[in-house]
């Protein structure tokens, strides 16, 4: 009975994911194709005739480059700004009362219930006076504002697991504080950090509101209102050319997590189970 | 003596005293670079945006911004396709977020078995959260296409369906086409997050309650549920502020359309203010909507905190 049991769950869940996971699988087998096999029914399961041409389209088209450039460019920034940003702040969350401590902490969580679009109208206005519309630390103040808040709560659910006789041992050996923070602490909650830092990376990564509105100027597009305001206007209908840009804008974000998946799992997880 | 005391006593106050001062000065040093970028990013466009609500601001000429005796609210509140647009937003938050729920909740108890390579078949179904919304709207875009769609390839070959269905296309099945992308993106955070929860309800606890002659339903319904009602609040609560600003699938998708069937409300606010560069009146649709979410959340976390237990 018991092995039964086995057996079906190992049947359901294989099933589900193959079902499950099967747009992710269309969307590369789509990017092989050549639009006369893509406009023809039945459609292709695996492709017959695998080509490369929509790559070399794709990749060949400088503006596709550019926006891969200024993603992966506002990406970084916001991964680097965040992760520094959200280190700092959830140490002192963990370690130290002060006046107003705990209202900040929970300004900080409640920033995540503001909609986009509401700040958006604001920010928008601010930025136009700053000049700061079409420039890269537009979008990265945006996207770093997104994922301040969970890394910060991510990052102290680490440190709370630390105990605290190490600063003590720390600064009974002479360490001052901020060595102790960055010599003793920081590289015990560095699963946490590698979390926190993927998770930025991808919030910056899907943006697309702040992209959209922040940046009217081609040369300075990012990747995801790129495609969406190009590719899907001008070849409506390309769709294998579609899915390869398709591809090229999932392969970073999909490689990240594979490689990472322990850390990212780990660290979403602290923050809810907990809290 | 008594002085010599006295006088250490100070000295020692005085240093422990200038410690606790440091340790002040440290904490709160670490909080500043977060605090401004806070302030700066939110805090101050919240208080601006509730500002502008007030008065008359185009975007085409910001110049001059007059009082204009809560127009703005009024306009809004006058409009018929400002409720249209927030009852499609309650739709789609409510189906997208209670079918998430149920596929995340039966994948994590089916991966909460004894089943080996849980971590790969975790890490499989978790693949679709990290992919960018818009990218997530263009494969669907292409899987529900009228003409070389698979979805509609497949539905006719089973023969469920005679003519090919305009998915995107038709008011119909618009916004039907957008939960169907929203789920498959959300059902992964949901299935991790609550199967972390799992992991944590106690052995002894399903124990007792199997010694007790309690089936499967009554453990999941009296002990499980209950023991994981915490994790389940936030998870839920934070998809729902989620999906109330749902806009990349909405734009790429169906831009809204069509005739205003997925018209939700990140739709009219961008359209009031960046379409019809009525800035004030994006200010006063937003301000509404702030108000909302967070009376909803405070109601929201009091209900459900009736059927929570601490397994701790």
């Amino acid at each position: 009975m018991k092995q039964k049991n086995t057996v079906l769950s190992y049947v359901l869940i294989i099933a589900f994911c193959i079902l499950f996971l099967f747009p992710i699988y269309w969307m590369l087998s789509t990017s092989f194709k050549t639009n006369d096999v893509i406009m023809k029914l039945p459609p292709q399961w695996i492709p017959r005739a695998p080509t490369l041409q929509n790559y070399l389209n794709v990749f060949g088209d400088n503006k596709f480059l550019t926006f891969y450039k200024n993603s992966i460019i506002v990406s970084l920034s916001t991964t680097v700004t965040s992760l520094i940003l959200a280190v700092l702040a959830s140490y002192s969350f963990s370690r130290f009362k002060f006046f107003g401590s705990n209202a900040i902490q929970m300004v900080f969580l409640s920033t995540q219930m503001f909609p986009a679009m509401v700040l958006l109208i604001a920010m928008y206005t601010m930025y136009r006076q700053l000049n700061l519309i079409n420039t890269y630390t537009a979008l990265v103040l945006a996207c770093t504002t997104k994922a301040l808040p969970l890394s910060v709560w991510v990052l102290k659910g680490f440190y709370d697991g630390i105990p605290r006789d190490l600063e003590e041992a720390a600064s009974i050996d002479g360490c001052g504080r901020y060595e102790t923070l960055f010599k003793v602490i920081l590289p015990l909650i560095k699963p946490g950090a590698l979390a926190v830092a993927i998770y930025a990376f991808l919030v910056s990564w899907d943006d697309f509101l702040w992209g959209l509105t922040l940046v009217n100027k081609l040369e300075m597009r990012t990747l995801t209102p790129g495609i969406s305001l190009t590719y899907l206007g001008e070849f409506s209908y390309d769709w294998a050319k579609v899915m390869t840009a398709a591809v090229g804008a999932s392969v970073p974000v999909l490689t990240a997590f594979i490689f990472m998946q322990k850390y990212m799992i780990s660290g979403l997880t602290v923050g809810a189970v907990k809290g | 003596m008594k002085l010599a005391s006295v006088l250490n006593n100070r000295i020692n106050g005085n240093r422990y005293r200038s410690k606790v001062m440091k340790d002040k000065a440290f904490a709160v040093s670490l909080v500043v670079p977060a605090l401004i970028m806070l302030i700066l990013t939110i805090i101050i466009p919240v208080i601006s945006v509730v500002r502008m609500s007030f008065f008359e601001y185009n975007l085409l000429h910001m110049d001059k911004a007059p009082w204009n005796n809560f127009d703005n609210y009024i306009s809004v509140l006058k409009d018929k396709e400002f409720y249209l647009s927030f009852l499609r937003t309650i739709t789609y938050v409510f189906s997208t977020v209670g079918l998430a729920f149920i596929t995340g909740l039966i994948f994590a108890l089916l991966l909460n078995t004894e089943i080996k390579g849980k971590n790969l078949f975790r890490g499989a179904l978790f693949l679709p959260w990290t992919m960018p919304q818009v990218i997530i709207a263009i494969v669907w875009m292409w899987m529900l296409q009228t003409d070389y769609g698979i979805m509609n390839y497949v539905l006719k070959s089973l023969h469920l369906i005679q003519e090919n269905i305009n998915w995107v296309g038709d008011p119909k099945t618009a916004m039907l086409s957008v939960i169907i992308a929203t789920v498959w993106k959300q059902m992964s955070i949901m299935m991790v997050i609550i199967l972390a929860g799992l992991q944590t309800v106690p052995a002894e606890l399903k124990e007792a309650a199997l010694m007790d002659g309690a089936n499967a339903f009554q453990r999941f319904w009296n002990v499980i549920l209950p023991s994981i009602m915490s994790v389940i609040k936030t998870v839920t609560l934070t998809q729902i502020i989620i999906n109330f600003q749902m806009f990349g699938l909405f734009y790429t998708m169906t831009g809204g359309g069509p005739v205003d069937a997925t018209s939700v409300l990140s739709i009219y606010t961008h359209e009031a203010a960046f379409m019809s560069f009525n800035m004030g009146k994006g200010a006063a649709v937003g301000v509404t909507w702030l108000l909302f979410l967070i009376g909803f959340a405070a109601l929201y976390n009091k209900v459900l905190s009736r059927k929570e237990i601490y397994a701790d």
